[in-house]
């Protein structure tokens, strides 16, 4: 694309923006880079790679790291696999029925809740007294929040927030599609899972990009209701990098928690530079 | 002649093709809307109803249960009565979500707007350096900037103030990402048009591209809302005073220590959003359409 001269108005609209970005993110990450290459924060005393190794070491950042990597792993192939499916179906549905769209408007309330509001069902479920105690119990009673199953309660409740927003996302793109090129494949013999992995998904794979994104951003936000529910050291099931980061900034280790910082954001380029490069080859 | 044509045009069977895909949607729709349910049901209860079927959640020991009730035996206003009128608190805290929430819905707003028109439609050198950066922070949890944004608040004396949640909160480049990708569907022909028109750049951008953009920005304001009310990190560290904590986090200590109030207060914090969110969904559903299909 040719760059005018009407170009570079375009930096007076970012402007505001861009100090502000600057002044609140980027140049004081740039200061934590600094702080991960020192001793401790008053003195500017290099130590190299020394908190790298500290963190390497550290098992508590394997923990959250490796607790990270987990919820990813498991979350997000989940949330675009079923509401994918679900925003098939429900396309399926509008088309033969008008009710449809109502289910739409219930289902998006899950995601529109605020994370405080939620965790009073999760308590009443799984409390020590809660109902799934009594239910399933049989006379022992499991800390679930405070367990292994942490994670998969954890998991579900990431599930139950944001499947409704992704599966509109898919309801939206797909309905994009032009039908008539189904009609063309429907005449060369395709079936409807052909049609449907060879078709549908290519066609989408920018949505798909998206949709991974917001995941990601989700499994991170919910560190909230991790937080509201099982305060600063949970279980090790659901320890997360927030809480390795925040017990740090409560314990004065600013130089620990900016490596964990600067690596961190190393992982996510690399990771944004590959999303991107998918969604630029659809 | 019409009788006719109603006899032909027969109302859809219920074919078990139908049934079959109504199922997983029935399913989910029960799943998402369930734990709401429950917290309307609750709201209505009275004092003892509730304590008799919850109260014994925290405690170290107990004889008996929780027990699920979706209808209240007995319909009462009484806890609203209780949370909203006798006692302060919750308003209190309420109050102080909206305060937070309503600058930085406007600052993000307003930045958001000019700064995703200025990455839409202009191709200013760095362009796609700086929007890569912004993506980055974007998915970045929030503890990953924040000793850093401590140290700068700290050094401008808003650590404990308000400003220091709502200022950093205005400039997260979320909302010029959303808006950016957002106002690229904006016709440049009818920016153009404008423009011969002898019309300045920045007249363009009120009185056209604005109005154009409007179920971006009803979006953008949506889930800003949305999320400003549950924030939870920042007030945590940047406030420094349990007096200016909003509702967000102070809902989990309600559950604890008063559970008589807590459902009414899960409702009373959920209502307004699903409100606002009832009133924008026309916008907020073509806001999503628009911005991610390319």
């Amino acid at each position: 694309m040719e760059r005018t001269r009407r170009d570079y108005i375009g930096i007076l609209f970012v402007l505001p923006s861009l100090l502000g970005f600057v002044f609140f993110f980027a140049a004081p990450f740039f200061l934590s880079i600094i702080y991960s290459f020192t001793r401790s924060i008053g003195s500017f005393n290099f130590v190299g790679l020394k908190n790298y190794i500290d963190l390497f070491n550290s098992e508590s950042f394997a923990l959250a790291f490796s607790n990270t990597f987990k919820f990813i792993g498991a979350g997000i192939p989940l949330l675009v696999s079923i509401s994918l499916l679900l925003a098939v179906i429900f396309i399926h549905l509008i088309n033969k029925s008008p009710v449809a769209p109502h289910f739409l408007t219930a289902n998006i309330t899950s995601m529109v809740i605020p994370s405080a509001a939620v965790i009073l069902f999760v308590q009443v479920l799984f409390e020590r007294y809660g109902v799934i105690n009594k239910a399933f119990g049989g006379g022992v009673i499991t800390d679930y929040l405070r367990s292994e199953y942490a994670f998969y309660i954890i998991l579900v409740l990431f599930l139950w927030k944001n499947l409704s927003y992704s599966m509109i996302i898919f309801i939206t793109a797909i309905g994009q599609i032009d039908k008539s090129i189904y009609e063309a494949a429907e005449l060369d013999g395709a079936n409807a899972s052909k049609k449907f992995f060879y078709m549908t998904v290519p066609l989408i794979k920018p949505t798909i990009v998206f949709v991974i994104i917001m995941g990601i951003i989700g499994i991170f936000k919910m560190f909230r209701e991790s937080y509201l529910l099982t305060g600063d050291y949970p279980h090790s099931s659901i320890y997360s990098l927030q809480n390795f980061m925040n017990n740090n900034f409560y314990n004065l280790n600013y130089q620990r928690l900016s490596a964990a910082s600067v690596l961190f954001f190393l992982i996510m380029s690399v990771a944004v530079v590959l999303m991107l490069r998918v969604r630029h080859e659809g | 002649m019409r009788v006719r044509e109603w006899i032909y045009i027969k109302p859809k069977k219920l074919s078990l093709e139908l049934i079959i895909c109504y199922i997983p949607v029935l399913l989910f729709t029960v799943f998402t809307v369930f734990p709401v349910l429950f917290m309307f049901s609750g709201s209505f209860m009275s004092y003892y109803e509730v304590n008799y079927s919850y109260g014994m959640l925290f405690d170290t020991d107990s004889a008996r249960f929780a027990v699920f009730k979706l209808i209240p035996m007995e319909f009462t206003l009484n806890q609203y009565y209780m949370a909203l009128l006798e006692s302060c608190e919750f308003l209190y805290r309420f109050w102080n979500s909206v305060v937070l929430t309503l600058p930085i819905l406007i600052g993000t707003l307003i930045i958001s707007a000019l700064g995703g028109y200025g990455f839409a439609k202009f191709n200013f050198p760095f362009k796609n350096k700086i929007l890569f950066l912004y993506i980055i922070v974007m998915l970045l949890p929030y503890q990953v900037t924040l000793v850093p944004t401590f140290i700068v608040l700290n050094k401008l004396n808003l650590i404990g103030t308000r400003l220091a949640v709502i200022i950093p909160s205005i400039f997260a480049p979320f909302g010029v990402f959303l808006l950016s990708r957002f106002m690229e569907n904006i016709d440049t022909d009818i920016l153009n048009s404008g423009r011969i028109d002898g019309a300045s750049e920045w007249r363009i951008f009120l009185s056209i591209a604005l109005p154009m953009a409007k179920p971006g920005i009803a979006s953008l304001a949506i889930l800003n809302i949305i999320d400003s009310f549950s924030m939870v990190e920042q007030p945590l560290v940047l406030l420094q005073d349990v007096n200016k904590l909003p509702l967000s986090i102070a809902l989990s200590e309600i559950n604890r220590t008063d559970i008589g109030i807590a459902f009414v207060c899960g409702v009373v914090t959920i209502t307004p959003v699903i409100l606002i969110f009832l009133i924008g969904k026309e916008h907020l559903l073509e806001g999503i359409s628009n911005s991610v299909v390319k």
